[in-house]
């Protein structure tokens, strides 16, 4: 704690104020259903603020009469005259644009980036503006969205895992209600596990990351649900080809508490089931998720939210294999409003996932069971401490337990019960951060984020020499420490502003992460394997440098950004050649190597908002390498999530009041991958020579999709509407993968296939709310 | 995966890649048993992907396996181009051997420990569903040893002619007990075993080294889209060859499919 006082006294650099001033401060939240807004900007003259994550903002003024001009997206505008005789809370009510049923149009006059603030690399998505994008199953998803502005990268045809900034898949912090949820994806990737009808808003930080976010390099998904309405009872839900889901909402007690109950279900095994074949119809594939939220205003100064997150997937062929997975989340949060300027939030955090196989063949009868379990406990303080300071500060502490792997097998089964060591770990974090509005055209964010990684016992660790043998084991009791490594992360960032319509920004953040994924296979897997960091796997650690312009064009209906950075990172992880991740083993050191990796690229994003029009054009030039010893030869080789060129186009127009028409189209150089270099005969088969990493590509990608929504009726309380989408309209084959293999037709030959998944993949849906 | 993604739907088409040209390297296929007719050494090199299949042979290259607990050294004659054998050499459980080739001026050296015997108890077949599609598989069963390492390895044969799938395992989850091994094959329906053919299998104890070699072969280089990083196995091979030298045991059953 002395610590913490320590930082946050070095941080300021307080200019005495004579003037008479107080404190306006209060929570921002919409007419209609009582959700707090987050982001909403408050502006005074050329002064302003907005209001944080749980709709709260504060703002400091000179005595005397002001006009507040409230905007934020999809919200009406308003203006509130106030004068300021002491320091006063007023709760701002804002309505919504589409309760203003004369005009359809978003029409919305907030700029959606501030031009001003120092923050950079971050990117906004409100469930609101991914209605209307044409998605594959006419499944809307936040994770698929993202994909498509630039620096973002899909993991593959359909797939909800992403690469930001050439960073892997496994170094994007997702937060769900703050819980860190491990594994976003359902049904192997082709949908993420945020159902949209529960999501309020989506920000996504690729770079200058604020010190209060930590523990992965690559980016932040802070993703927030709704808070459920407190005025008055909602049902609303959808119903498409493979899924249908529900949503209830409704208040406690009117103004003051709500509670929020989403649910979804896939149902392609009903199908699977009406099969009459009984090889068809014991197959299983689906996945279901429920979200519930609970918030309850205990006084003026205090609120209390509940949030929990809970999902499972289930495949299985047969009754010979089984595989289901899952997370879990629960977060209980206490806001507390010490004074106008002083705002507090403590947070519980529960986060687990785990998996499940299940094989029953002959003898082989047995059970795996992996699991990753956090507790987490955050104190975070907002201190609106002048009109030119405002600081952040809190702690954060996280327990660790991980259980790689459990075989459960019966007497009579040819295996063997058996469990790998359960791996302890607390990861400490303090971090402190002041964005000091130096001047009318500079601002300046500086932070430091410090953390603590300990590896606890008990559990045997190892000595490895440079063949990946194991030399020596060391034996650590329970709660002994077995190295704790710390890190400062220092997170800087600076604006300028050359007028009200343009701005240069600059940053630099490091990240370091401890909780690390291996997999050895070019999709993602429910299995793929989270390890903490041991004395031999260091923290992975990056440090970039990013520098951007913004500029809002044509009286800020279309706003352009170029951002560029360049990224180093340490200690990456790769697995030997041979690598067995599964192996039943304690030392999976044994099976990795370590290396270090660097990206850089030119970011642009044309943006138009408002209009019938809006849309955004985003294109990516981006490199990214890796350099690992062991691996081509000591030399930098591409990273597969490298690709040179990434195009995304995406507008909606809006026909009439009942018609919305929107398109994608999406051009990415192919990833790079490895490709034989020869040929050779090894037991009467074919084998393949390979003598470079990624020296290849695939072909490249591209796609067109259309949508089109129809809303069959819209009153102040009941809408429905039929979405229609055609993913991959123009059938383009794009490889998915690319096989060789001896010809099917001359076998003394060998050939290469290409596989392609989808192609005019139609779908439709009908939403309601009533 | 590709599996779950195929219950989707799918296409596949058969496309043109210029693939660059490699270097060629040495590939060795060294093989000593415990029973004699079985040591062959087959030497050859790597091809361009657009070639034929047919093996590339090295001739006239002098060929060795020395009994390192005995010091005997018995030298392989070129029986056809590319082939070198040895009529009557049979390995010796614990013992170890080293394999060395000269061509030319390059040296390869590889040591391989034959391991103990474990008796092929049973070959039978039974009926499997896989993703609604019945197959005859052959199971094999035998009692692993009560400590660690046995590496096993089956061949399958049927009607005399062998396949192509390499089936490895080892007793890393299953020490110590019965195990019924079942060789999984996906095969067209030509290449089904059908009622009345003989299924032969050699039940092979491999030094773990091969196991590693098999494993990371069948990972990695056989050309399937699965692996993240394709990558040439991990051989026991010294010198910058490719292949593999294996000293193993061997036991053969056949059993006619009912």
């Amino acid at each position: 704690m002395r610590f913490i006082l320590f930082l946050v006294t070095i941080l300021f650099c307080i200019p005495a104020i004579a003037q008479e001033n107080f404190t306006m401060s209060g929570v921002v939240k919409s007419k209609a259903k009582g959700e707090t807004i987050i982001g909403a900007t408050i502006r005074v003259g050329t002064t302003g603020t907005v209001s944080n994550e749980y709709g709260f903002y504060s703002i400091t003024l000179p005595r005397g009469k002001h006009t507040l001009e409230v905007s934020s997206l999809g919200m009406q505008s308003k203006k509130v005259e106030v004068t300021l005789e002491k320091n006063t809370v007023l709760n701002i009510i804002v309505e919504d644009e589409s309760q203003n049923l004369s005009e359809v149009t978003i029409k919305s006059t907030a700029s959606g980036r501030s031009i001003s603030g120092t923050q950079m690399g971050v990117e906004k998505l409100s469930t609101a503006e991914i209605k209307n994008i044409p998605v594959l199953m006419g499944e809307r998803d936040l994770l698929k969205t993202v994909q498509l502005l630039p620096g973002i990268k899909s993991a593959g045809e359909g797939n909800s895992g992403f690469y930001v900034r050439g960073g892997a898949s496994d170094q994007n912090l997702i937060l769900l209600d703050e819980a860190p949820v491990y594994n976003a994806s359902h049904l192997l990737g082709f949908f993420s596990t945020f159902n949209s009808d529960a999501i309020k808003d989506m920000t996504v930080y690729k770079g200058g990351m604020p010190a209060q976010y930590g523990g992965r390099l690559s980016s932040v998904l802070d993703i927030k649900m709704n808070d459920g309405n407190n005025q008055e009872y909602d049902v609303s839900g959808g119903i498409g080809l493979i899924s249908a889901k529900l949503n209830i909402e409704g208040p406690i007690v009117k103004d003051k508490s709500s509670f929020l109950i989403t649910g979804r279900r896939t149902y392609a095994d009903v199908f699977l089931k009406l099969s009459p074949d009984s090889t068809i119809n014991q197959n299983r594939l689906y996945f279901y998720d429920l979200n519930a939220k609970l918030n309850y205003t205990l006084s003026d100064k205090d609120r209390l939210y509940l949030s929990g997150y809970f999902g499972q997937d289930q495949l299985g062929v047969g009754r010979l294999f089984g595989l289901s997975w899952g997370n879990g989340t629960g977060t209980a949060r206490w806001n507390h409003i010490f004074s106008s300027k002083l705002f507090s939030n403590t947070s519980l955090i529960f986060s687990n996932y785990n998996y499940k196989i299940n094989i029953r063949s002959g003898a082989n009868d047995f059970e795996i069971f992996s699991q990753i379990r956090d507790w987490n406990l955050k104190q975070e303080f907002q201190w609106y401490l002048n009109s030119r300071n405002s600081i952040r500060f809190g702690v954060n502490g996280i327990f660790h337990t991980l259980t790689p792997g459990e075989i459960k097998s019966s007497a009579t089964s040819s295996v063997n019960s058996s469990s790998l060591q359960q791996r302890y770990s607390l990861e400490n974090a303090v971090y402190a951060t002041n964005t000091w509005k130096a001047s009318e055209r500079v601002s300046l964010t500086y932070g430091l984020r410090l953390t603590a990684f300990s590896i606890l016992g008990k559990g045997d660790f190892f000595n490895i020499n440079t063949n990946g043998d194991v030399t020596d084991t060391l034996s650590y009791n329970s709660g002994q420490i077995v190295k704790t490594y710390v890190n400062p992360e220092p997170r800087l960032a600076a604006s300028y502003e050359f007028s009200e319509a343009a701005s240069v920004k600059a940053a630099y953040v490091r990240n370091v992460q401890n909780m690390h994924l291996i997999s050895n296979s070019t999709s993602s897997n429910p299995t793929d394997k989270w390890l903490a960091s041991t004395n031999i796997i260091k923290p992975e650690i990056s440090d970039q440098f990013s520098l951007g312009y913004y500029k809002n064009l044509a009286e800020n209906r279309y706003e352009l950004t170029v951002e560029t950075y360049y990224k180093d990172m340490q200690n990456q992880i790769d697995y030997r050649n041979g690598a067995n991740i599964f192996i039943n083993n304690d030392a999976i050191e044994t099976q990795l190597l370590f290396g270090k990796g660097r990206a850089y690229g030119l970011e642009v994003l044309m943006k138009k908002k408002v209009g019938k029009w809006t849309g955004w054009v985003s294109y990516t030039l981006s490199k990214t390498e890796r350099k690992i010893e062991g691996i081509s030869n000591n030399n930098w080789y591409n990273a597969r999530q490298d690709r040179t060129h990434d195009i995304a186009i995406v507008s909606s127009y809006q026909l009439s009041k009942k018609w919305v028409i929107s398109g994608n189209w999406i051009y990415y150089t192919g990833n790079a991958i490895t490709f034989p270099a020869g040929k050779y005969t090894v037991n009467n088969q074919v084998v393949y020579y390979y003598t470079e990493r990624n020296s290849y590509r695939m072909p490249n990608y591209h796609r067109l999709d259309l949508g089109a929504t129809w809303t069959l009726k819209q009153t102040k309380k009941r809408t429905s509407e039929l979405s229609f989408s055609l993913y991959n309209a123009y059938g383009r084959e794009n490889a998915y993968t690319i096989e060789f293999r001896e010809s099917k037709t001359d076998p003394n030959r060998t050939e290469a296939v290409q596989t392609a998944l989808f192609k005019f993949i139609p779908s439709i849906s009908y939403n309601f709310k009533f | 995966m590709v599996a779950a993604a195929a219950m989707l739907q799918s296409c596949t088409k058969v496309i043109d890649i210029k693939l660059k040209d490699a270097d060629k390297k040495y590939v060795i296929e060294a093989t000593l048993t415990d029973a004699p007719g079985n040591c062959n050494v087959l030497l050859s090199k790597t091809k361009n992907f657009s070639d034929d299949n047919s093996m590339n042979v090295v001739t006239s290259a002098t060929v060795s396996i020395t009994d390192n607990n005995t010091g005997v050294v018995s030298m392989l004659t070129e029986s056809a181009p590319g082939v070198y054998n040895d009529a009557t050499l049979a390995g010796i459980s614990g013992h170890t051997y080293t394999l060395k080739v000269l061509i030319g001026s390059n040296t390869f050296t590889a040591s391989s420990a034959m391991p103990q015997k474990v008796a092929f108890d049973t070959l039978y077949m039974t009926s499997d569903e896989l993703f609604g599609d019945i197959n005859k598989l052959a199971n094999v069963e035998y009692i692993d040893p009560p400590s660690l390492g046995h590496c096993y390895q089956a061949r399958q044969y049927v009607n005399g002619k062998v396949l192509k799938d390499i089936f490895v395992t080892n007793d890393e989850y299953s020490n110590g007990k019965r195990n019924i091994d079942k060789l999984f094959r996906f095969a067209d329906e030509d290449d089904k075993v059908k009622t009345g053919d003989t299924v032969t299998v050699d039940f092979l104890c491999i030094d773990p080294a091969l196991y590693k070699y098999w494993f990371s072969l069948q990972q990695n280089a056989t050309g399937n889209a699965q692996s993240a990083a394709p990558a040439n196995p991990v051989t026991n091979i010294q010198g910058g060859a490719i292949g593999y030298f294996t000293a193993h045991t061997i036991d053969t059953k056949s059993v006619v499919a009912d």
